[in-house]
């Protein structure tokens, strides 16, 4: 019982295409006809290298080349040509689009004893998609594990790894690090008069406009639960943080929420508590600032209080 | 035939140097710069005396390309780069243009094309010089230890040799390892150097 191979080719999920010496299509599967919309009947007998009606890649062309006179196998990854013929995928509701490939060109024996080339294309496509879900679904889940979801700043658990990284950071430079702890005045009281949903909106208002305020790269901004918020800026002394603690009651005042029920203005306001120096001895300056922070409320709110370590 | 003629070695070493040399500059074709090398350094160790020391593989792990080559040379070809230099290598060959985080199955099949640009650019200047006739299998991509690289080089059955090419490689102004070994038993070397013979003739 004799069996048929061409049943094969065309059944094979891949595209196989097989030139002469002098680069005539010889064979041309099923796959191939899907893909390049050229069927069986047209393409053999014809010159692989003038053939398709769009671009080749030389670097595609120079490989088969180099197959029929050296015999040797070349492969062209995706990852370097992206897709070195145009190929498409023919889905009937989306528009075509180039396929990805992957190619290998190997020597092959014909009964005449010339050489002959095999071009094995596969669709990388769905292995890229495949590939850049995963990622984006990994960076989604690495960004939202590290962020707080109502003001976008970054959370508590980022908040904390970030602090042992400064104090470290600042042991091994001697350098000094500032710490800052800040409270939205009377907020109990806002909530409780304006509700809580206007509540988050003056807690998003608050976080963006200190947000604004803090540009350098090294810096972090982090939400530190309910109204409380916690900066750290690196490589910064006492009194380069006292300016920017400044500039942060500034902003939080230009904000102009109004806040009947404040003691401490007519408006939304923030109180600072800031801790600077280098933590040599393992110091806790998170406690430290807000000790600076109870003075900053007991001095009438509305402002900064810096200690030193 | 166990031992080599010094004069068939050195021709040995010239085509290998001169096949090294072409695979660098397949190299630096991909990277679209400047990749120098150094002189390239051949020597041959027999399988039974092969270890860490002999092969020179200093760094501690190494990427690899291999393709077996059949005809008128039998022969198992490896090229090596040392592990850590291997994505830079893969990220100068992507590009600007191509800025994909890399993926580790793109790295393998992008290192896999490298492999397959040198290894082939080394082969068809050897067949060149040689007029001989090779065929050669697609490329494959594996990460080894220095030990594994011994250690699966001692198993290789129908192997008596290697022949080694020591390359240091100057990507982007970084040192990088790099070695072509030959695997071949003493029938391979012999049509080798029957070959070098009939060249030298001509000559």
């Amino acid at each position: 019982m004799s069996f048929d191979c061409h049943n094969v080719l065309d059944a094979v999920n891949m595209g196989l295409i097989v030139v002469d010496s002098q680069s005539t299509i010889l064979l041309w599967n099923n796959w191939v006809t899907k893909h390049s919309g050229i069927s069986q009947q047209t393409a053999l007998n014809q010159k692989l290298s003038t053939f398709f009606p769009k671009a080749v890649s030389p670097v595609f062309l120079r490989a088969v080349e180099h197959t029929l006179s050296y015999r040797t196998s070349s492969i062209l990854s995706a990852a370097l040509h992206r897709s070195p013929l145009p190929l498409f995928n023919q889905e009937a509701t989306e528009k075509p689009t180039r396929i990805y490939q992957s190619i290998t060109t190997t020597s092959l024996p014909s009964p005449s004893g010339e050489r002959y080339c095999l071009i094995q294309i596969a669709d990388a496509s769905t292995s890229i998609k495949r590939e850049k879900v995963l990622r984006d679904y990994s960076e989604n889940l690495k960004k939202e594990a590290i962020t707080d979801g109502l003001t976008g700043l970054f959370n508590r658990r980022f908040f904390d790894e970030a602090y042992k990284k400064a104090m470290c950071a600042s042991r091994r430079a001697k350098k000094d690090v500032s710490v800052f702890m800040i409270d939205i005045d009377f907020f109990k009281l806002y909530n409780d008069f304006y509700g809580h949903q206007a509540g988050d909106v003056v807690i998003q208002a608050v976080a963006s406009a200190l947000k604004s305020q803090i540009v350098r790269g090294e810096d972090t901004v982090a939400r530190y639960g309910g109204e409380e918020f916690v900066v750290i800026l690196p490589n910064t002394s006492k009194v380069d943080a006292e300016l920017v603690a400044e500039r942060l009651n500034e902003a939080v005042r230009t904000l102009n929420i109004p806040h009947e029920k404040s003691g401490a203005a007519a408006f939304v306001s923030i109180s600072i508590g800031i801790c600077s120096g280098m933590p040599l001895n393992g110091e806790n300056m998170l406690l430290k600032a807000d000790e600076a922070l109870y003075a900053s409320k007991h001095g009438g709110r509305n402002r900064w209080s810096s200690v030193s370590l | 035939m166990k031992t080599l003629s010094e004069l068939h070695f050195d021709a040995l070493g010239e085509i290998i140097n001169i096949g090294t040399g072409r695979a660098a500059q397949g190299l630096s074709e991909v990277i679209g710069e400047a990749v120098q090398s150094s002189v390239p350094n051949v020597e041959l160790v027999e399988l039974e005396n092969v270890d860490v020391t002999s092969l020179r593989l200093n760094a501690e792990n190494f990427g690899i390309v291999t393709q077996e080559f059949t005809g008128a040379l039998n022969a198992e070809v490896m090229l090596l780069f040392a592990e850590e230099n291997v994505l830079r290598i893969v990220r100068n060959m992507m590009g600007a243009e191509l800025n994909i985080d890399v993926v580790r199955e793109f790295e393998n099949e992008a290192m896999c094309e490298l492999g397959n640009i040198m290894i082939n650019a080394c082969l068809a200047s050897i067949t060149d010089m040689l007029h001989i006739v090779v065929e050669s299998s697609l490329p494959h991509y594996t990460i080894k230890s220095r030990n594994e690289i011994v250690t699966q080089l001692k198993g290789s059955a129908n192997q008596e040799f290697v022949l080694a090419s020591h390359v240091d490689f100057a990507i982007e102004g970084q040192p990088t390892e790099g070695k072509l070994f030959f695997l071949m038993n003493s029938s391979s070397l012999g049509n080798v150097v029957n070959e070098i013979n009939q060249c030298a003739g001509e000559l």
